[in-house]
């Protein structure tokens, strides 16, 4: 098992996909139109993406550097992206990475390995006096807070996330997506999961979540042209 | 995949033209030279501007040589504050974030009371409408607000329109009057240095400090543009800056003539600039300017809107405000509580004024306006004391040795003109020499970097955390409540 969380050890289940849960995550329950801005739903899931190599135990981050294994991938988008890391040099820092995924259009294959699971299926809904909404959408909207009560409930209790879970959380909390979350919640759920992302995420998963919300933070005070 | 990744992340970074557009915009050239240069000849009664704007661009020339080196390095969201943080140490950076606070929301509000009173004849001659001016400042706090909740892609390029267009018309002026010169002819009135000296070298100084404030946001992009394009667009913008303030300055005297400038700038309070466009190329053209005024303006308080959210954010941050201001919008990716804080005070400030009946020009946009380059002048003055000693604690291989030569000198040049200015502040201000205000804006401005400073110390002693983490800015871990996760390297 990976290195990315001290609670590591425990989990029985196969790692879930990470960046799987946290496109599903930005889903509004109601209407299944993405709630996260596009760059901060791409940046979630470049991070996410990464974070899916540190959870299947195919990479480390070392003083922000990524140090990609040998071992393949058996998912075809972690291979590609391992692949990306390993035969390219040019460029190291986590935060890098995150950009140069998000420039390669990593929300278009992440809705890709969703769509061709069957997790979400394509729909088209039209709008008066604006171009139609393209909407990818789990067949039952109830997958999309499935991820977010999951987390809420064991933090609740409280009780260690599992190692996705937490990175998950993390991302939400990366991109204000944990105030919608965890909206029903007691406020203790927000400091346990603060304490829980001190206590149980290790030295790479913190730098992700560091590269990550870096990003995420210089693009919301960088002006765009 | 065909481009590396370097070229593709390469791709993704803001050009040199990006940062020079969007720096020199926040500058806002025509407001400078309308507002500032007429302000400067009505107030100090001297025609030394023109030179003034060239000294200021050298010196800030010089300061760019190591705030420049120092944004290569410190990643920031809140610049002058996060500088000021890593070179003077955490309680420094506190009472300079108070300043930097106090110095842009009220270059910023003071925006308002010039945009209302610069529309309002506009509006009345064009179409004969009497509008009151809080109505249009109202107007134009709703743009500002919903624009600075929004992508700032969006306002981006109405400023860089915006910039073109106000270039143009000045170049257009500046070439008139020197079609149209006085009756004595050209002459280096205005570039002699000893048109600069005496009372007015103080103010004179501190005015044209204030037409470049907004230079200082090409570190903004310290980490979306290469190094080689902040520091060129840095330049270019102090250069260009610069050459079209003293030239378009120069001009003006030029064409209103030595002797008599002085006396024009008094009798024409909304823009010296405009009387000499409709002398020498008629109404139509001193109307494009002044509609471009208002849109100048306009751009101006969309421009420090966005630094004081950015301020704000900052600070919420790093926990040294609430935390609540240092989130951004999930739906736009934005600062949205530090925005609506910001918007929040331009409202009450246009509606405490209209109330009060004060007029908006005088008793608003000059105070506000001359107060906000103090809090600026000083930021500087600070900034160039961070990079001294962060550069000299520095001992990277690219630290060249300019980068150890040229902070001491801007330190030494900012101080002497700040407290030139803080000298003679009641000329810059233009109420007379006995009015209380020339101490009571320094006063305040000093108590609040006092204050903001001892505040640092306090969270050192009471809440470590927090201490720890002030001016990390961007770098600061997901969890904005809570210190950095255990096992950071």
């Amino acid at each position: 098992m990976p290195e990315i969380t001290a609670a590591s050890g425990r989990g029985s289940r196969a790692p879930q996909l990470l960046a799987d849960e946290f496109y599903l995550s930005g889903l509004d329950d109601m209407t299944g139109e993405q709630r996260l801005q596009p760059h901060a739903l791409a940046v979630g899931l470049a991070a996410a993406v990464l974070g899916e190599l540190l959870l299947a135990d195919r990479m480390v981050i070392d003083g922000g550097r990524l140090r990609p294994f040998d071992e393949p991938c058996a998912d075809e988008l972690q291979e590609r992206v391992r692949q990306w890391i390993r035969k390219d040099d040019s460029v190291v820092l986590a935060k890098d990475w995150i950009r140069v995924l998000v420039a390669r259009q990593v929300a278009d294959l992440v809705r890709h390995r969703m769509h061709a699971a069957g997790k979400v299926v394509r729909t088209t809904r039209r709008r008066l006096l604006r171009k139609p909404l393209e909407l990818y959408v789990p067949p039952s909207l109830s997958t999309a807070v499935a991820a977010g009560v999951r987390i809420a409930g064991n933090l609740g209790v409280p009780r260690d996330l599992s190692p996705t879970d937490l990175l998950l959380a993390g991302l939400l909390r990366a991109t204000g997506r944990d105030r919608d979350v965890l909206s029903h919640c007691e406020p203790t759920v927000h400091d346990e999961l603060t304490a829980q992302l001190r206590r149980n995420v290790g030295p790479s998963g913190t730098q992700l979540l560091e590269h990550a919300t870096e990003v995420l933070v210089t693009e919301a005070v960088t002006p765009q042209f | 995949m065909p481009t590396s990744a370097a070229q593709t992340l390469a791709g993704q970074r803001v050009s040199t033209a990006g940062v020079v557009f969007f720096t020199a915009s926040a500058a806002t050239p025509l407001t400078v030279c309308a507002a500032i240069v007429t302000t400067g000849f009505a107030a100090t009664g001297k025609l030394g501007l023109p030179i003034a704007f060239v000294v200021i661009a050298a010196v800030l020339a010089v300061f760019s040589v190591g705030y420049v080196a120092m944004a290569r390095r410190v990643p920031n969201a809140g610049a002058f504050y996060t500088y000021i943080s890593v070179g003077l140490g955490r309680p420094a950076g506190v009472g300079a974030s108070w300043v930097a606070m106090l110095a842009y929301n009220t270059l910023q509000v003071g925006l308002y009371g010039a945009f209302g009173p610069v529309l309002q004849p506009l509006l009345q001659r064009w179409f004969g409408w009497d509008v009151p001016w809080w109505v249009l400042s109202l107007a134009a706090w709703v743009v500002v607000g919903v624009l600075g909740l929004r992508r700032i892609r969006n306002s981006a390029r109405v400023l860089l329109v915006l910039l073109a267009a106000e270039i143009a018309v000045l170049l257009m002026y500046a070439f008139a009057n020197l079609a149209n010169p006085a009756p004595a002819g050209l002459g280096i009135d205005g570039l002699a240095f000893g048109d600069l000296l005496g009372d007015a070298f103080g103010p004179l100084l501190g005015l044209a400090v204030l037409g470049y404030v907004g230079f200082e946001q090409s570190a903004v992009f310290s980490e979306q543009a290469s190094t080689g394009a902040v520091r060129r667009a840095t330049v270019i913008c102090i250069v260009g800056l610069g050459a079209l303030y003293t030239f378009s300055s120069w001009t003006t005297i030029q064409a209103a003539g030595a002797a008599d400038v002085v006396a024009m700038a008094g009798n024409s309070p909304e823009g010296l600039l405009f009387t000499l466009a409709e002398q020498n190329l008629g109404p139509w053209a001193a109307d494009i300017g002044r509609a471009l005024l208002v849109t100048s303006l306009l751009a101006a308080m969309i421009s420090f809107h966005a630094t004081c959210a950015r301020y704000t954010f900052a600070l919420g941050r790093d926990g040294v405000l609430p935390g609540a201001l240092g989130r951004t919008t999930p739906r736009t990716g934005q600062p949205g509580p530090a925005s609506i804080l910001q918007s929040s005070l331009g409202l009450v400030t246009i509606i405490v004024y209209a109330i009060g009946g004060w007029d908006p020009f005088v008793n608003l946009f000059y105070v506000a306006g001359t107060a906000g380059a103090l809090g600026v002048l000083i930021l500087l003055s600070g900034t160039a004391f961070a990079t001294v000693f962060f550069l000299r604690r520095d001992d990277e291989e690219e630290t060249r040795p300019i980068h150890r030569v040229a902070p001491p000198i801007a330190a030494l040049a900012v101080t002497a003109i700040l407290a030139l200015v803080v000298i003679n502040f009641s000329l810059l201000l233009g109420f007379g020499p006995d009015t209380p205000l020339r101490w009571i804006i320094p006063v305040v401005f000093a108590g609040v970097a006092v204050a903001g400073t001892l505040y640092g110390f306090v969270l050192r002693g009471t809440r470590p955390h927090i201490y720890r983490a002030i001016g990390q800015g961007a770098a600061r871990p997901a969890s904005t409540s809570a210190p950095r996760p255990v096992g950071v390297r």
